[in-house]
């Protein structure tokens, strides 16, 4: 078949002229800048490593007990890694430059800079991981999607508070009912648009991602149901190990994602059977699928 | 008759082809592209009077605007029943879309389970 650009590149084929959407508010932007995880320095510090004694007595406490590391993993990967991984994708402060996939969605695709539109960009990530998390057992699956969206949200209520500088909690609280229901409804079209076709997922992106612009370019929803499509084609062919391990990294825009063979498949599972043949720690158990 | 306009009627009898949405949202796909380019055929598109859309972009709004009714898409980075038919629960997009389409509503009873069990 033929090739598929990235999506940076087909939405920059694209010259229509920019209209800007009147979206009939002025939003409020960051006036000061939070943590990206959080101050505690284990997790901002990826080259952290537990002191060995520590470690030693971790692995019996573990053993002992007989603790159930899929579900305790949900914690630090699906609250944390992947957490970041959805976070980062539209994260922008007015005075800093624009990240590489920042500048995806407001220069490429000229979406309007907001604090709301951050969250869109994050839900669409949370909802692309959360259709792989339904693929693992039905109790970890749940655990990292709670683990996950819990701290979204809890991230949402900070950042409201130190960045966008709201000093009442009732708004607060109302802002984040809001957002919940937001979630819950883009949750439910992104999925209907998965099951039934392009133009229906297409339409979802256009609803949530483009604010229902009427001048919107058409061009620029097929780049991003192509990222959309892309990425969950990676999570179909990464096995449950990895993922539930935190392996996966969004795909950047600029990148293409080709369709691989059967045989290619059968490699990939190899190389990840081979990475965890040597995890025999009690903290590494897992009974996360290696072939699927 | 200048091949912008043949464009858009193209672009418009395409949109037309699509199906209502399944849900009432907030703003119908459909409705509201069909109304921008009805309204951008009403002017007149040889004469520039209207934002000036070059023929380039116009048939590119066309092709992305095909591709995307072809499920080209869909098909290219085809996902298989590990996703569609997620192992954690497998019946999930069914009866979502069954419910989505009116065609069976749960009865209170098993929409208590599902609360209480998560599927």
């Amino acid at each position: 078949p033929e090739e598929v650009e990235s999506p940076s590149q087909l939405a920059a084929d694209s010259t229509l002229p920019n209209i800007k959407q009147d979206l009939k508010t002025n939003p409020r932007q960051a006036s000061s800048k939070g943590p990206f995880l959080s101050d505690n320095s284990i997790e901002n510090d990826p080259t952290y490593k537990m002191s060995g004694w520590k470690q030693s007595i971790g692995q019996q406490v573990i053993k002992l007990f007989q603790i159930d590391m899929d579900k305790s993993r949900s914690g630090p990967v699906a609250g944390s890694v992947y957490f970041g991984e959805c976070k980062r994708q539209g994260l922008y402060y007015p005075d800093e430059p624009l990240s590489d996939t920042a500048k995806f969605y407001y220069e490429t695709l000229k979406l309007p800079q907001s604090f709301n539109q951050q969250f869109q960009i994050s839900i669409l990530h949370y909802w692309i991981l959360s259709v792989r998390m339904r693929a693992l057992p039905f109790k970890y699956g749940k655990d990292y999607q709670q683990k996950l969206v819990d701290r979204l949200f809890r991230d949402l209520e900070l950042r409201m508070a130190q960045e966008l500088k709201i000093n009442s909690n009732r708004i607060i609280e109302g802002y984040l009912k809001d957002y919940h229901t937001q979630l819950l409804g883009s949750v439910l079209t992104y999925d209907e648009g998965l099951v039934t076709d392009d133009i229906t997922l297409a339409s979802a992106l256009w609803r949530n991602v483009f604010n229902g612009n009427p001048n919107v370019d058409i061009r620029h929803i097929e780049a991003l149901l192509v990222y959309v499509r892309s990425q969950l084609y990676v999570l179909s062919k990464m096995t449950d190990r990895e993922f539930g391990f935190g392996k996966f990294k969004f795909v950047p825009p600029n990148q293409t994602v080709k369709p691989i063979t059967k045989a290619q498949e059968q490699e990939l599972i190899e190389k990840a059977k081979q990475e965890f043949a040597t995890s025999d720690l009690p903290s590494q158990k897992s009974v996360l699928s290696l072939d699927e | 008759m200048s091949s912008k306009k043949e464009l858009t009627d193209k672009i418009i009898s395409l949109l037309r082809t699509l199906p209502k949405d399944r849900l009432n949202y907030y703003s119908s796909f459909k409705e509201v592209q069909l109304q921008r380019f009805q309204n951008l055929n009403s002017k007149d598109l040889d004469h520039n009077n209207v934002i000036d859309i070059s023929e380039k972009d116009l048939r590119l709004q066309y092709d992305s605007l095909r591709d995307l009714v072809n499920d080209k898409y869909k098909n290219y980075y085809k996902l298989d029943d590990k996703l569609l038919k997620p192992k954690g629960n497998p019946i999930y997009y069914d009866r979502l879309l069954s419910s989505i389409k009116g065609e069976r509503k749960e009865t209170l009873w098993e929409a208590a389970r599902t609360v209480v069990f998560g599927r």
